[in-house]
């Protein structure tokens, strides 16, 4: 597997107050990394200078070997970059297809009426892939919070992204729950899509992740692969 | 419930209303009486159908009815002073609902105004600019064309009817299936997930305000050739009328959920009752109450969730 992110001497500061200190890691295409730490460890901070959301002091962020520069969602987002936020960011009012493909609506050729049947198509052919069976034309607010959780998944997937960073997927869910979205993860790694999931939920990320990196007061800790490192290690690490 | 059940349930509500007037007046079902019915709530109709766009993006324009009189005496002084074409009448009524419009619609989008307010205020300075041009009366003698937009009839049917339907389509159709009215809809129900999804939410709010004074402008333009004046107290109070009529169609006041046929079957639940309620002779201030309850009963009927009762019973 080749590196798909490289992170180089990341640094934020936010009035002074270092929010990230010099944190590198690389991350290979098509694995799971799981970020934990707790509150103020910079896990946002990072996410957010990865996703250009927010533009680092100093350091570098590589992706598919091309450094990102510009530094905003957008130029992420074209890069191959998607960020799940944990509200989700859907319009609970309207259909799953109609959040699917949220500002991106395709257009009867040369129209401006709305394909409804070809975005019905495209949006069953993505929930399918995730092994989804939401109907497109439900409601989202009708949906589980695990569904709803694929409908935030594969609107991100119409991008077509080679990197999707999850922030909490499973907080709010109910154990049932947990494991639809936990088989998610698995069926985005099968379609070669890498993950980045911040999780408070140490043993959901034993589930799916290949690596765990451990921050605290902005830095790396540790950065361990799931078999070297113990739940009960872990678990004592972000209580010390 | 879906949208589709309340529209079963609001004609219902319709029909029985329909029952009541029917067996307490025997003018009720005349075809002349049911004509008029329908040309009355046109002017309501046009409006609502502005108002459940907006409501629906979690908006609010409390500006129509000043626009309604404001366009319409704009025109009428224009093509007065300027000896203007009679379609020039209806050309600079419908582009001051436009520029009226988009202007409430920049500074709620760019001035970040709330909608209350920005309407609110352009309510009292759109009602205060028509009666300034207007000198505070009405003006009588529209040319012959005007008049037949308010009063005409093609194959027996009224214009201002035909009109109205035209108005639907087109405003059912903007809002199922183009962009723009999947876009208002998203706003309405979360802006921030909009705006993250690249739409221009800005831009979105001054085209839906600005489509909302068109609609209004076109029902100050009916208005005028029904009654063969420009009149700038015209629409007082008409605002909240639509709006009644937008919620009572099941347009969500808290957005992302709005409906073209509901916001037409509220407005005619609206103009039914005060029919009925004129046929009975009932006076003007027990119609008030009756409006106010009703708009109670048929929000409660609506949002009722009748399958979930009736899996349970």
């Amino acid at each position: 597997m080749t590196e798909l992110l490289e992170i180089q001497n990341l640094q934020k500061n936010y009035r002074g107050i270092h929010a990230i200190k010099d944190i590198s890691f690389k991350m290979k295409e098509a694995s799971v990394v799981g970020i934990v730490g707790g509150n103020g460890a910079g896990k946002s901070t990072l996410m957010k200078c990865i996703t250009g959301a927010e533009r680092q002091d100093n350091g570098i962020v590589i992706f598919e070997g091309k450094e990102l520069t510009v530094g905003n969602p957008t130029h992420s987002r074209q890069s191959g970059i998607e960020m799940i936020y944990q509200d989700l960011n859907l319009c609970a009012q309207q259909t799953v297809l109609a959040n699917i493909f949220l500002g991106r609506e395709t257009q009867k050729s040369g129209l401006p009426i709305l394909d409804y049947e070809s975005m019905k198509n495209k949006a069953s052919e993505i929930l399918k892939a995730l092994n989804s069976d939401i109907n497109p034309t439900a409601i989202v607010e009708k949906l589980s919070g695990g569904q709803q959780q694929a409908v935030a998944i594969a609107r991100a997937m119409t991008f077509n992204p080679k990197l999707i960073i999850m922030d909490e997927p499973t907080a709010a869910l109910g154990v049932k729950e947990v494991k639809k979205v936990l088989s998610l993860v698995e069926n985005l790694k099968k379609q070669r899509v890498a993950v980045i999931i911040i999780s408070h939920r140490l043993v959901d990320l034993f589930e799916t992740a290949d690596r765990i990196i451990f921050m605290k007061h902005g830095k790396i800790e540790k950065d361990k692969s799931v078999s070297d490192i113990s739940l009960k290690q872990l678990t004592e690490l972000l209580v010390s | 419930m879906t949208l589709k059940t309340s529209t079963i349930l609001l004609i219902i509500f319709l029909a029985i209303l329909c029952a009541i007037f029917s067996t307490l007046s025997p003018y009720f079902l005349n075809v002349a009486n049911l004509l008029n019915i329908l040309v009355a709530t046109v002017t309501i109709g046009i409006l609502a159908i502005g108002a459940s766009f907006v409501i629906g993006s979690a908006g609010l324009d409390l500006s129509v009815g000043s626009i309604m009189a404001l366009s319409a005496t704009t025109a009428m002084a224009i093509a007065t002073s300027m000896n203007a074409p009679w379609f020039m009448i209806i050309v600079v009524c419908l582009a001051t609902g436009l520029l009226v419009g988009a202007i409430n619609g920049g500074l709620i989008g760019f001035r970040h105004i709330p909608a209350f307010i920005v309407t609110l205020a352009m309510l009292s300075i759109a009602r205060g600019l028509a009666l300034l041009i207007s000198n505070g009366r009405p003006t009588y003698g529209l040319p012959e064309n005007i008049i037949f937009i308010g009063q005409g009839s093609i194959f027996g049917v009224p214009v201002p009817v035909l009109i109205f339907l035209i108005v639907c389509l087109f405003a059912y159709f903007l809002l199922s299936h183009t962009r723009f009215g999947w876009h208002t809809l998203a706003i309405g129900d979360n802006e921030e997930a909009s705006k993250n999804a690249g739409i221009k939410v800005n831009w979105h709010k001054v085209k839906l305000y600005a489509f909302s004074g068109f609609l209004a402008a076109l029902a100050g333009l009916i208005f005028m050739g029904r009654v063969n004046a420009s009149d700038p107290t015209a629409g007082t109070m008409y605002e909240l009328t639509a709006i009644t009529a937008a919620i009572i169609g099941g347009t969500s006041l808290f957005g992302g959920k709005a409906s073209v046929v509901g916001a037409v079957l509220g407005a005619l639940i609206m103009g039914v009752l005060q029919n009925g309620l004129n046929l009975m002779s009932v006076p003007a201030y027990y119609q008030q109450l009756a409006v106010g309850g009703v708009l109670i009963l048929a929000v409660s009927f609506n949002s009722f969730d009748f399958k979930t009762w009736w899996h349970k019973s």
